[in-house]
């Protein structure tokens, strides 16, 4: 088996991933993504016991199927790197690659399919005492690198990538973490699905939506918050683009499986990067995990977006809206479906989305998914189909 | 018969033959013989283009004459409106068309004026912007300090 995991994880580098977070982990009563990411805000490293639930109770079980580390018995592999690399417990490694192919259709018709390069990167994250610092550096291949994550600035070929890099400090007695450098913007639901319209329109995508800046994140065992002044994202050219301004949200634990939280943004710039004029961008919302049954999360969010082209005297108001359903029949094997909607403040017309597919988690960290995403209201309507395999330390 | 976890993975990744993905800014340029494809911004909000993103007036009236995803036909046709309905986008009296074999932004100007470049990414050759190469040295450094302080922690033990 760990020569099967060994030559799945090969294939899939040698073809070619995205963070993590995973908020229907609160069907668990993990409403804290600190209990298993070294982000206190989720996705990215994961820390030893993330490794462990990860095959506890992520993926599919082919043997008893117990849920729970009392009852497995069997120590789990994934709390070591590859499955059997033992790791000290100050140093975090991951890497992750994730490859997909895609087929676009409009009216029906494909007009685009291709292969599609997500994710290749190698990143650590290391804890000695209070002192903490990650970073990740990856490929983006020409077709598919995140441009606001680039670090070499090629247009034509492909590119170094680097989402995050910070250093910190624990402070709060280890419940809360101060650092600096290229971080997740805190706002809303740090959800996998990062071309939804509440993380476009926000622009808090964990693809490449992360800026340079100063942020402090506390975890308590009933709410968790970040606050981040936004520095501006160094990797866009030239200065007069970069936002600078300020994020973040509080949650707030209802019971162990539901929790509802607020965020708040307001960056300005120079040059907004679609009008070129000098503009506040604000976003304001609410989001919600609940899972009523272990099976199903439903998750929301709203958001309220204003944009301001400064001296203009002109304020364009747009929203955008997110809510996801996720049904676990099976251990690991997940159907997941979610509506969305988006207006922009400069555009009449009210964007309309529907998301609908499988996500497998076949072993301790592989996982594949298919999924099916319809928008309307902008143009003629599109459709997406997008299979993914993902791998990752 | 039940399919090996495996084998149902690689079938997946299985499917590589990629073809190129359309490309609108070559198919522009093509199109209107300019000398270089204009940038994704004179439609969408980034160069990374996308769904959802034509954001920009230039990009809305192509939408408004028949453009769709992905399709060069499409693009030419609008493309061929913009020409023959003397579009006019920003109303700075220079035709769309014109202003693209021009090498500017149909969308006009903005308040920088006429010089603000248009958005580049990745760390800057003219070193205005060594700030991501610098802050990722200097966690290079602190990481190799941190590993070499383990070091000596785990000798003393």
């Amino acid at each position: 088996m760990r020569r099967a995991r060994w030559l799945l994880f090969l294939a899939a580098w040698g073809a070619a991933g995205s963070a993590h977070a995973y908020p229907f982990m609160i069907r668990h009563g993990y409403t804290q993504c600190s209990s298993c990411h070294t982000d206190p805000s989720g996705g990215t490293f994961l820390n030893e016991y993330g490794r462990a639930q990860s095959e506890l109770l992520l993926s599919s079980s082919y043997g008893s199927g117990t849920e729970s580390s009392d009852e497995a018995g069997d120590e789990p592999t994934a709390g070591r790197l590859l499955g059997f690399i033992p790791l000290p417990s100050w140093f975090r490694p991951g890497g992750w690659v994730r490859e997909g192919y895609i087929w676009n259709a409009v009216d029906g018709k494909i007009v685009d399919r291709r292969a599609l390069q997500m994710r290749a990167d190698l990143g650590a994250d290391i804890k000695l005492g209070a002192f903490r610092a990650a970073a990740e550096l990856g490929y983006g291949s020409p077709e598919g690198t995140p441009r606001l994550a680039q670090i070499t600035h090629s247009t034509t070929g492909p590119n170094l990538v680097g989402r995050e890099f910070w250093a910190g400090v624990e402070v709060v007695g280890g419940d809360g973490l101060l650092r600096a450098g290229r971080i997740n913007v805190p706002f809303g639901l740090r959800n996998l699905e990062h071309t939804s319209f509440v993380r476009a329109a926000t622009r808090t995508d964990f693809n490449e939506d992360q800026t340079y800046g100063v942020a402090f994140a506390i975890s308590k065992p009933r709410w968790r918050a970040e606050v981040m002044a936004l520095l501006g994202n160094l990797s866009v050219h030239p200065d007069a683009y970069r936002e600078r301004g300020a994020a973040g949200y509080a949650e707030l634990s209802l019971g162990p499986t539901a929790a509802i939280g607020v965020s708040g943004l307001a960056a300005r710039s120079d040059a907004s990067l679609v009008t070129k004029l000098p503009t506040l961008r604000q976003a304001y919302g609410g989001f919600a995990r609940v899972s009523p049954w272990r099976p199903l999360v439903l998750q929301a969010e709203v958001d309220l977006l204003l944009n301001k082209p400064l001296g203009s005297g002109t304020q364009d108001v747009g929203h955008a809206e997110w809510l996801q359903v996720d049904l676990e029949p099976l251990r690991g094997l997940h159907v997941f479906g979610a509506l969305e909607g988006m207006k922009t403040g400069s555009t009449p017309e009210v964007q309309r989305g529907a998301w609908g597919g499988l996500w497998w988690f076949v072993f301790p960290h592989v996982d594949m998914r298919a999924d099916a995403v319809q928008r309307w209201g902008q143009g003629p309507p599109t459709t997406t189909f997008l299979v993914q395999l993902n791998g990752y330390l | 018969m039940r399919l090996h976890p495996l084998l149902v993975a690689v079938l997946v990744i299985a499917p590589v033959a990629a073809r190129a993905t359309p490309n609108f800014p070559a198919a522009a340029a093509r199109d209107l013989q300019l000398s270089a494809p204009p940038a994704c911004t004179i439609c969408h909000a980034t160069n990374s283009g996308g769904a959802g993103t034509v954001v920009k007036p230039f990009g809305k009236y192509l939408v408004s004459r028949g453009l769709r995803p992905f399709d060069e036909g499409s693009l030419a046709g609008a493309l061929g409106a913009a020409a023959g309905e003397r579009h006019d986008t920003d109303g700075d009296g220079v035709l769309d068309v014109d202003a693209l074999k021009q090498g500017l932004d149909p969308n006009g100007t903005s308040t920088q004026g006429p010089t603000l470049e248009d958005p580049s990414f990745g760390c800057s050759a003219t070193g205005s912007a060594g700030g991501t190469s610098t802050g990722l040295l200097v966690l290079v450094v602190v990481l190799r300090l941190a590993a070499a302080h383990v070091c000596r922690l785990r000798g003393r033990s």
